[in-house]
């Protein structure tokens, strides 16, 4: 995160232009995807969170961009806090679990969803969050156009086999393993998936992933990380990956 | 003329009532005369304005026309008039001179501040006065823009805004208009903007709602 001084230009045809007083913007790198369709975002782990005292029941975009929502059964430590993570709110998965984030799915069946959950945690210093967008131990699963799949990207740039004719495209499976990079799924088991990569050689993911410093037994989406899940038009598919190729060369959504 | 007939002697009732009528038409006679003169003697002054609701900055021609109690107008030159005026405004002349005709006029600046409301009144040497109707001023044509609300003074990217812009328009004496139907744009000095960009105004002001700052 960084700050940034901006100032808007109000300007209509006919009159001379006025400008906004400054405006201390924080930036976060993240306006490209941002810009793609109604993505769901929570800005922080806890805002926009609803939970049932148990289970994190919905997140809900809090940044105006859209309301398409994730629906899961990740535990949510409401009101809590997590020391390893300078204080801040967390949402934790607990390693050696199977978590699964259910996509809703959109009214009218689109060709690719693209589910990610980004940001990257520095141990001891939450605020130096990683300038990586996505975090490539933190996954990325996207919906294959036309095959009604999943596929993955995560830890080495590559497209996982894991997609299979069973797939229904509703869920995204992921699992935490303690010193390993995380795995995302498609909605099958564990067995059917390709192992992504290689241990992270990081000293700790945020979002879903594992630390792999074995400190802290879980994983956990940190405040300031972001996670969306949104059906996207052709379009928009065009787009966003275009912006992940750029970033991780080797992704191959086709 | 009144018509008179000298009385004799009244020696019946038909006499007495024709005479006690005779002396109601003389009275009759006397009242219309001195209504006659009357009507000629100048009370007042009608004073009417080119325009009551005139643009604020804009001058107006004020004429007073002089006139009796029942508005009948008295042509009569010479009569000095001087001229003043509620919440400010300013007169070409601060005093006029009727003409043949019984009038008088004077340019009249109005205030530049819309919403105004100014009676002029012109009263002469014999202090026969009279007043205008209320004169309103109102917004001239929209010229420049305005922010009527800041954004907020901190922003997240991707977040929307906390606190909403709003733009207005002013006109040359800087009176805020009601202008409808102008496409606001809003460009950042860096990044980009999302949410509804352009706006157009609705009765003088271009409001955002949901605008938020972005990385390009």
């Amino acid at each position: 995160m960084t700050t940034e001084i901006r100032t808007l230009e109000f300007s209509a045809l006919g009159f001379p232009s006025v400008t906004s007083d400054p405006i201390l913007c924080t930036t976060d790198g993240l306006g490209a995807i941002r810009a793609i369709g109604d993505l769901v975002w929570l800005l922080d782990a806890q805002e926009g969170m609803v939970g049932n005292g148990t289970n994190l029941v919905s997140f809900e975009d809090v940044s105006g961009n859209g309301r398409e929502c994730v629906i899961g059964n990740a535990p949510l430590m409401t009101s809590t806090t997590w020391t390893g993570g300078g204080g801040k709110p967390a949402l934790k998965f607990n390693r050696s679990s199977t978590h699964y984030i259910k996509v809703r799915s959109p009214s009218t069946p689109q060709p690719f969803t693209i589910f990610s959950i980004i940001d990257q945690y520095t141990v001891g210093d939450p605020a130096a969050s990683n300038s990586n967008l996505v975090n490539p131990g933190s996954g990325i699963c996207y919906r294959i156009a036309s095959s009604d799949k999943w596929s993955q990207y995560a830890g080495t740039p590559q497209q996982s086999n894991i997609a299979s004719s069973t797939s229904t495209g509703k869920y995204i499976r992921f699992d935490i393993f303690n010193g390993a990079a995380s795995r995302v799924y498609r909605s099958g088991t564990a067995s059917a998936a390709t192992n992504p990569g290689a241990a992270s050689t990081a000293n700790a993911f945020v979002g879903i992933g594992a630390r792999n410093d074995g400190v802290d037994a879980c994983s956990v989406i940190y405040a300031g990380g972001g996670m969306f899940a949104k059906a996207l038009t052709v379009a928009q598919m065009s787009d966003i990956l275009s912006f992940y190729t750029a970033r991780y060369p080797g992704i191959n959504a086709t | 003329m009144i018509p008179f007939r000298p009385l004799g002697p009244i020696n019946s009732q038909p006499e007495i009532i024709r005479a006690i009528r005779d002396l109601e038409y003389m009275l009759r006679q006397v009242i219309n005369s001195l209504n006659d003169v009357t009507d000629t003697i100048a009370t007042q002054y009608l004073i009417t304005v080119s325009n009551e609701n005139p643009v604020a900055g804009d001058t107006v021609t004020i004429t007073a026309q002089l006139a009796t109690d029942s508005g009948t107008a008295v042509h009569e030159a010479g009569r000095v008039i001087t001229w003043s005026s509620t919440n400010g405004g300013s007169f070409s002349s601060p005093t006029s001179v009727t003409d043949a005709t019984g009038v008088a006029t004077v340019d009249f600046t109005v205030s530049t501040i819309a919403g105004t409301q100014h009676v002029v009144t012109g009263t002469d040497t014999l202090t026969i006065a009279g007043s205008s109707d209320t004169i309103t001023t109102v917004p001239g044509t929209a010229v420049s823009m305005v922010i009527v609300r800041q954004p907020s003074a901190t922003a997240r990217d991707g977040a929307v805004l906390t606190i909403q812009p709003i733009i207005g328009f002013l006109d040359a004496n800087g009176n805020r208009t009601d202008d409808a139907g102008i496409s606001v744009l809003a460009t950042p000095s860096s990044g980009v903007t999302r949410g509804n960009n352009p706006v157009i105004s609705v009765t003088g002001e271009a409001s955002y709602v949901n605008l938020l700052l972005d990385d390009a």
